[in-house]
Protein backbone atom coordinates (compact mmCIF):
# COMPACT_ATOMS: atom_id res chain seq x y z
CA UNK A 1 0.00 0.00 0.00
CA UNK A 2 1.60 3.77 -0.74
CA UNK A 3 1.66 6.24 2.11
CA UNK A 4 3.13 9.37 2.59
CA UNK A 5 5.18 9.71 6.22
CA UNK A 6 3.74 12.22 8.22
CA UNK A 7 5.06 15.82 7.49
CA UNK A 8 5.93 17.38 10.48
CA UNK A 9 6.59 20.75 9.16
CA UNK A 10 6.59 23.47 12.10
CA UNK A 11 4.11 26.15 11.99
CA UNK A 12 7.46 28.46 11.25
CA UNK A 13 8.33 26.29 7.89
CA UNK A 14 4.67 26.74 6.83
CA UNK A 15 4.56 30.22 7.63
CA UNK A 16 7.66 30.55 5.30
CA UNK A 17 6.40 28.97 2.88
CA UNK A 18 3.02 30.55 2.45
CA UNK A 19 4.45 33.86 3.09
CA UNK A 20 6.75 33.03 -0.23
CA UNK A 21 4.64 30.56 -2.69
CA UNK A 22 3.99 33.07 -4.83
CA UNK A 23 7.36 33.61 -5.53
CA UNK A 24 8.46 30.24 -5.51
CA UNK A 25 5.65 29.08 -7.92
CA UNK A 26 6.89 32.61 -10.40
CA UNK A 27 10.57 31.37 -10.47
CA UNK A 28 9.59 27.21 -10.77
CA UNK A 29 7.89 28.12 -14.20
CA UNK A 30 10.58 30.49 -14.99
CA UNK A 31 13.13 27.67 -14.74
CA UNK A 32 10.65 25.16 -16.29
CA UNK A 33 10.01 27.63 -19.54
CA UNK A 34 13.83 27.75 -19.68
CA UNK A 35 13.76 24.08 -20.87
CA UNK A 36 13.82 24.00 -24.04
CA UNK A 37 11.07 22.19 -26.17
CA UNK A 38 9.42 20.50 -22.86
CA UNK A 39 5.89 22.70 -22.68
CA UNK A 40 6.29 23.84 -26.70
CA UNK A 41 3.01 22.31 -26.90
CA UNK A 42 0.99 24.76 -24.20
CA UNK A 43 1.95 27.59 -26.85
CA UNK A 44 0.58 30.63 -25.36
CA UNK A 45 -0.64 29.45 -22.13
CA UNK A 46 2.45 27.13 -21.07
CA UNK A 47 3.49 29.38 -18.35
CA UNK A 48 -0.30 30.35 -17.32
CA UNK A 49 -1.04 26.16 -17.24
CA UNK A 50 2.34 25.96 -15.50
CA UNK A 51 1.18 28.27 -12.60
CA UNK A 52 -2.12 26.82 -12.34
CA UNK A 53 -0.79 23.19 -11.65
CA UNK A 54 2.09 24.05 -9.19
CA UNK A 55 -0.85 26.88 -7.37
CA UNK A 56 -2.57 23.59 -7.23
CA UNK A 57 0.38 21.62 -5.88
CA UNK A 58 1.22 24.32 -3.29
CA UNK A 59 -2.33 24.56 -1.82
CA UNK A 60 -2.33 20.90 -1.67
CA UNK A 61 0.76 20.89 0.42
CA UNK A 62 -0.04 23.70 2.68
CA UNK A 63 -3.31 21.56 3.06
CA UNK A 64 -0.96 18.31 4.44
CA UNK A 65 1.48 20.50 7.00
CA UNK A 66 -1.31 22.20 8.14
CA UNK A 67 -2.96 19.16 9.21
CA UNK A 68 -0.27 17.14 9.61
CA UNK A 69 -1.66 14.70 7.39
CA UNK A 70 -0.33 13.67 3.95
CA UNK A 71 -2.46 10.98 3.23
CA UNK A 72 -4.83 13.44 1.48
CA UNK A 73 -1.38 13.54 -1.26
CA UNK A 74 -2.24 10.31 -2.27
CA UNK A 75 -5.56 11.06 -3.71
CA UNK A 76 -4.73 13.53 -5.57
CA UNK A 77 -1.60 11.78 -7.12
CA UNK A 78 -4.46 9.50 -7.93
CA UNK A 79 -6.00 12.17 -9.75
CA UNK A 80 -2.81 13.84 -11.57
CA UNK A 81 -1.98 10.05 -12.75
CA UNK A 82 -5.38 9.56 -14.33
CA UNK A 83 -5.70 13.40 -15.38
CA UNK A 84 -2.36 14.96 -16.25
CA UNK A 85 -1.38 12.85 -18.87
CA UNK A 86 -4.66 14.12 -20.84
CA UNK A 87 -2.91 17.42 -20.41
CA UNK A 88 -0.08 16.85 -21.76
CA UNK A 89 1.88 16.28 -18.79
CA UNK A 90 3.35 13.05 -18.37
CA UNK A 91 3.86 11.83 -14.82
CA UNK A 92 7.21 11.16 -15.62
CA UNK A 93 7.75 15.16 -16.37
CA UNK A 94 5.46 15.87 -13.75
CA UNK A 95 8.11 14.18 -11.37
CA UNK A 96 10.95 16.66 -13.50
CA UNK A 97 8.68 19.13 -12.84
CA UNK A 98 8.67 18.72 -9.18
CA UNK A 99 12.28 18.49 -8.66
CA UNK A 100 12.54 21.98 -10.37
CA UNK A 101 10.12 22.63 -7.75
CA UNK A 102 12.13 21.42 -4.66
CA UNK A 103 15.38 22.97 -5.95
CA UNK A 104 13.41 26.73 -6.80
CA UNK A 105 12.02 25.93 -2.78
CA UNK A 106 15.62 25.17 -0.90
CA UNK A 107 17.21 28.61 -2.39
CA UNK A 108 14.61 30.52 -1.34
CA UNK A 109 13.83 29.35 2.07
CA UNK A 110 16.48 29.28 4.85
CA UNK A 111 17.53 25.56 4.86
CA UNK A 112 15.81 24.04 8.35
CA UNK A 113 12.45 25.27 6.67
CA UNK A 114 13.38 24.14 3.22
CA UNK A 115 15.05 20.68 3.96
CA UNK A 116 11.39 19.21 5.64
CA UNK A 117 9.03 20.65 3.14
CA UNK A 118 11.12 19.10 0.23
CA UNK A 119 11.23 16.29 2.22
CA UNK A 120 7.39 15.79 2.21
CA UNK A 121 7.39 16.37 -1.35
CA UNK A 122 10.53 14.07 -2.27
CA UNK A 123 7.95 11.66 -0.32
CA UNK A 124 5.57 12.77 -2.08
CA UNK A 125 7.57 11.75 -5.47
CA UNK A 126 8.43 8.42 -3.99
CA UNK A 127 5.04 7.95 -3.48
CA UNK A 128 4.24 9.05 -7.06
CA UNK A 129 7.21 6.83 -8.86
CA UNK A 130 5.97 4.01 -7.16
CA UNK A 131 1.90 4.42 -8.65
CA UNK A 132 3.41 4.44 -11.52
CA UNK A 133 4.57 1.04 -11.11
CA UNK A 134 0.96 0.30 -10.87
CA UNK B 1 -31.30 -9.03 0.05
CA UNK B 2 -34.47 -10.07 -0.78
CA UNK B 3 -36.56 -9.96 -3.66
CA UNK B 4 -37.59 -6.23 -3.64
CA UNK B 5 -34.17 -5.09 -2.71
CA UNK B 6 -33.03 -6.78 -5.20
CA UNK B 7 -35.87 -5.07 -7.78
CA UNK B 8 -35.21 -1.71 -5.76
CA UNK B 9 -31.33 -1.97 -6.59
CA UNK B 10 -31.61 -2.62 -10.44
CA UNK B 11 -34.27 0.15 -11.21
CA UNK B 12 -31.78 2.52 -9.61
CA UNK B 13 -28.49 1.16 -11.27
CA UNK B 14 -31.25 1.33 -14.76
CA UNK B 15 -32.37 4.81 -13.50
CA UNK B 16 -28.67 6.17 -12.63
CA UNK B 17 -27.40 5.16 -15.76
CA UNK B 18 -30.28 6.35 -18.03
CA UNK B 19 -29.81 9.69 -16.22
CA UNK B 20 -26.51 9.76 -16.97
CA UNK B 21 -26.57 8.88 -20.82
CA UNK B 22 -29.35 11.27 -21.10
CA UNK B 23 -27.38 14.64 -20.10
CA UNK B 24 -24.26 13.72 -21.00
CA UNK B 25 -25.67 13.96 -24.52
CA UNK B 26 -27.16 16.97 -23.88
CA UNK B 27 -30.39 16.12 -23.61
CA UNK B 28 -32.50 17.61 -20.46
CA UNK B 29 -35.82 15.97 -21.75
CA UNK B 30 -34.65 13.36 -21.88
CA UNK B 31 -33.20 13.73 -17.70
CA UNK B 32 -36.75 15.12 -17.18
CA UNK B 33 -38.51 11.51 -17.92
CA UNK B 34 -35.81 9.67 -16.13
CA UNK B 35 -37.29 11.74 -12.87
CA UNK B 36 -40.69 11.25 -13.95
CA UNK B 37 -40.01 7.47 -14.43
CA UNK B 38 -38.07 7.81 -10.89
CA UNK B 39 -41.25 9.78 -9.58
CA UNK B 40 -43.47 6.71 -10.46
CA UNK B 41 -41.99 4.30 -9.22
CA UNK B 42 -42.82 6.61 -5.83
CA UNK B 43 -39.43 7.71 -5.30
CA UNK B 44 -39.30 11.24 -3.07
CA UNK B 45 -37.65 14.32 -4.06
CA UNK B 46 -35.26 13.72 -1.77
CA UNK B 47 -33.93 10.15 -3.07
CA UNK B 48 -33.87 12.28 -6.42
CA UNK B 49 -30.85 14.25 -5.26
CA UNK B 50 -29.37 11.28 -3.17
CA UNK B 51 -29.63 8.20 -5.54
CA UNK B 52 -29.69 9.96 -8.98
CA UNK B 53 -27.99 13.59 -8.36
CA UNK B 54 -25.36 13.22 -6.18
CA UNK B 55 -23.85 9.99 -8.01
CA UNK B 56 -23.97 11.83 -11.27
CA UNK B 57 -22.10 14.55 -9.80
CA UNK B 58 -19.21 11.99 -9.06
CA UNK B 59 -19.37 10.16 -11.87
CA UNK B 60 -19.35 12.78 -14.06
CA UNK B 61 -15.92 13.96 -12.16
CA UNK B 62 -14.38 10.56 -12.41
CA UNK B 63 -15.67 10.50 -16.22
CA UNK B 64 -13.57 13.98 -17.01
CA UNK B 65 -10.32 12.72 -14.61
CA UNK B 66 -9.99 9.80 -16.98
CA UNK B 67 -10.68 11.88 -20.24
CA UNK B 68 -13.96 10.47 -21.28
CA UNK B 69 -15.84 13.22 -21.29
CA UNK B 70 -15.27 17.45 -21.92
CA UNK B 71 -15.38 19.89 -19.48
CA UNK B 72 -18.21 20.97 -21.47
CA UNK B 73 -19.74 17.64 -21.37
CA UNK B 74 -19.28 17.89 -16.99
CA UNK B 75 -20.49 21.41 -17.40
CA UNK B 76 -23.37 20.32 -19.57
CA UNK B 77 -24.54 17.52 -16.65
CA UNK B 78 -23.97 20.25 -13.94
CA UNK B 79 -26.33 22.81 -16.01
CA UNK B 80 -29.28 19.97 -16.71
CA UNK B 81 -28.79 18.96 -12.58
CA UNK B 82 -29.13 22.67 -11.57
CA UNK B 83 -32.01 23.56 -14.23
CA UNK B 84 -33.61 20.17 -12.45
CA UNK B 85 -32.94 21.03 -8.59
CA UNK B 86 -34.64 24.51 -9.40
CA UNK B 87 -37.78 22.75 -10.58
CA UNK B 88 -37.76 20.34 -7.78
CA UNK B 89 -37.27 23.33 -4.92
CA UNK B 90 -41.25 24.11 -4.79
CA UNK B 91 -40.98 20.11 -2.83
CA UNK B 92 -38.93 20.64 -0.45
CA UNK B 93 -41.70 21.81 1.82
CA UNK B 94 -40.54 22.15 4.67
CA UNK B 95 -42.92 20.55 7.62
CA UNK B 96 -41.92 22.77 10.50
CA UNK B 97 -40.52 25.75 11.12
CA UNK B 98 -36.92 25.56 13.12
CA UNK B 99 -35.38 28.64 14.70
CA UNK B 100 -32.37 27.76 13.44
CA UNK B 101 -30.30 30.05 10.58
CA UNK B 102 -27.91 28.12 7.94
CA UNK B 103 -25.40 29.63 5.93
CA UNK B 104 -23.66 27.42 2.89
CA UNK B 105 -21.69 27.88 0.18
CA UNK B 106 -18.04 26.65 -1.49
CA UNK B 107 -14.85 27.68 0.22
CA UNK B 108 -13.00 30.82 -1.74
CA UNK B 109 -12.25 29.64 -5.47
CA UNK B 110 -14.05 26.61 -5.08
CA UNK B 111 -16.58 26.57 -7.93
CA UNK B 112 -18.16 23.26 -7.49
CA UNK B 113 -21.70 23.95 -6.00
CA UNK B 114 -23.97 21.40 -6.78
CA UNK B 115 -23.52 19.67 -3.38
CA UNK B 116 -23.82 22.69 -0.85
CA UNK B 117 -27.29 23.34 -2.62
CA UNK B 118 -28.79 20.28 -2.32
CA UNK B 119 -27.34 20.57 1.42
CA UNK B 120 -29.61 23.51 1.15
CA UNK B 121 -32.72 22.50 0.10
CA UNK B 122 -32.50 19.19 2.72
CA UNK B 123 -32.38 22.00 5.30
CA UNK B 124 -34.85 23.89 4.09
CA UNK B 125 -37.07 21.05 4.38
CA UNK B 126 -36.01 20.71 7.08
CA UNK B 127 -37.36 23.77 8.38
CA UNK B 128 -34.38 25.79 9.04
CA UNK B 129 -33.47 28.94 7.49
CA UNK B 130 -31.09 28.99 4.87
CA UNK B 131 -28.87 31.01 2.87
CA UNK B 132 -27.24 29.79 0.21
CA UNK B 133 -24.23 31.32 -1.04
CA UNK B 134 -22.94 29.44 -4.09
CA UNK B 135 -19.56 29.15 -5.20
CA UNK B 136 -16.24 30.46 -4.34
CA UNK B 137 -17.35 32.94 -2.07
CA UNK B 138 -14.84 34.70 -0.80
CA UNK B 139 -13.68 33.66 3.15
CA UNK B 140 -14.25 37.59 4.29
CA UNK B 141 -17.64 38.11 2.43
CA UNK B 142 -18.91 35.23 3.40
CA UNK B 143 -18.10 35.42 7.49
CA UNK B 144 -19.58 38.89 7.13
CA UNK B 145 -22.84 37.30 5.57
CA UNK B 146 -22.84 34.53 8.54
CA UNK B 147 -22.20 37.45 11.01
CA UNK B 148 -25.47 39.61 9.22
CA UNK B 149 -27.88 36.45 8.60
CA UNK B 150 -27.28 35.40 12.65
CA UNK B 151 -26.19 32.33 11.49
CA UNK B 152 -26.40 29.01 13.93
CA UNK B 153 -24.46 26.89 11.87
CA UNK B 154 -22.17 27.91 8.47
CA UNK B 155 -21.65 24.56 5.76
CA UNK B 156 -18.16 24.66 3.79
CA UNK B 157 -17.77 23.08 0.78
CA UNK B 158 -14.80 21.75 -0.93
CA UNK B 159 -14.63 19.38 -3.55
CA UNK B 160 -11.04 19.30 -4.04
CA UNK B 161 -7.64 19.07 -1.14
CA UNK B 162 -6.62 22.24 -2.88
CA UNK B 163 -9.71 24.13 -1.07
CA UNK B 164 -9.04 22.85 2.30
CA UNK B 165 -6.74 25.75 3.13
CA UNK B 166 -9.97 28.21 2.73
CA UNK B 167 -11.67 26.28 5.55
CA UNK B 168 -8.88 26.52 8.29
CA UNK B 169 -8.54 30.20 6.64
CA UNK B 170 -12.49 30.80 7.55
CA UNK B 171 -12.04 29.00 11.03
CA UNK B 172 -9.14 31.03 11.86
CA UNK B 173 -10.87 34.43 10.65
CA UNK B 174 -14.11 33.35 12.71
CA UNK B 175 -13.22 35.25 16.00
CA UNK B 176 -12.24 38.55 13.86
CA UNK B 177 -15.91 38.67 12.35
CA UNK B 178 -17.33 37.92 15.98
CA UNK B 179 -18.65 34.57 15.10
CA UNK B 180 -16.19 32.36 17.63
CA UNK B 181 -17.07 29.25 18.25
CA UNK B 182 -19.51 29.02 15.50
CA UNK B 183 -20.48 25.79 14.41
CA UNK B 184 -19.51 24.92 11.29
CA UNK B 185 -19.97 21.86 8.68
CA UNK B 186 -18.06 20.86 5.80
CA UNK B 187 -18.69 18.35 2.87
CA UNK B 188 -17.42 17.23 -0.31
CA UNK B 189 -14.85 15.00 -1.66
CA UNK B 190 -12.29 14.84 0.78
CA UNK B 191 -14.81 14.73 3.71
CA UNK B 192 -16.09 11.56 1.70
CA UNK B 193 -12.66 9.70 1.20
CA UNK B 194 -11.52 10.41 5.02
CA UNK B 195 -14.41 10.58 6.84
CA UNK B 196 -12.70 11.80 10.30
CA UNK B 197 -10.79 14.74 8.15
CA UNK B 198 -13.33 17.54 9.45
CA UNK B 199 -11.65 17.35 12.76
CA UNK B 200 -8.40 18.07 11.67
CA UNK B 201 -9.47 21.52 10.20
CA UNK B 202 -11.03 22.29 13.73
CA UNK B 203 -14.79 22.13 12.24
CA UNK B 204 -17.57 20.42 13.64
CA UNK B 205 -18.90 18.06 11.40
CA UNK B 206 -18.88 16.57 8.25
CA UNK B 207 -21.55 14.79 6.34
CA UNK B 208 -20.94 11.84 3.58
CA UNK B 209 -24.19 13.72 1.94
CA UNK B 210 -27.45 16.02 2.38
CA UNK B 211 -29.83 13.44 4.64
CA UNK B 212 -26.77 12.87 7.01
CA UNK B 213 -25.73 16.43 7.20
CA UNK B 214 -29.18 17.11 8.53
CA UNK B 215 -29.18 14.38 10.89
CA UNK B 216 -25.90 15.16 12.43
CA UNK B 217 -27.06 19.76 12.93
CA UNK B 218 -30.28 17.92 14.49
CA UNK B 219 -28.16 15.87 16.48
CA UNK B 220 -25.81 18.87 17.44
CA UNK B 221 -28.38 21.45 18.24
CA UNK B 222 -30.62 18.75 19.99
Amino acid sequence: MISIPTPNVSAEAQAAFKKNHAKIIELTVANLLAEPGQFDHFGDQAESTLTAGLEFTSSSLETCMLINDASLLIEQLRWAKDRLPHDGISMNRMTESLKVYCDVINKMLPAPFATKIVGLIKNMISAQIEMMKT
Amino acid sequence: MDTIEVLASEIEADLQSKYLAASIAGSGRRADEVLTQAFDHQWTVNEIYLNIFQPTGYRIGTLWQTNQISVAQEHLVTAVIERQMGELHAQFKPTTVKPRTLVIGSVDKENHRVGARMVADFFEQDGWTVHYLGAAVPTKSFLAMAREMQADLVGLSSEMIFHLPAIIEFVRQADSFGLSGIPIMVGGMPFIQQPELYSKLEVHFSGIDAHEAVDKANQLFG
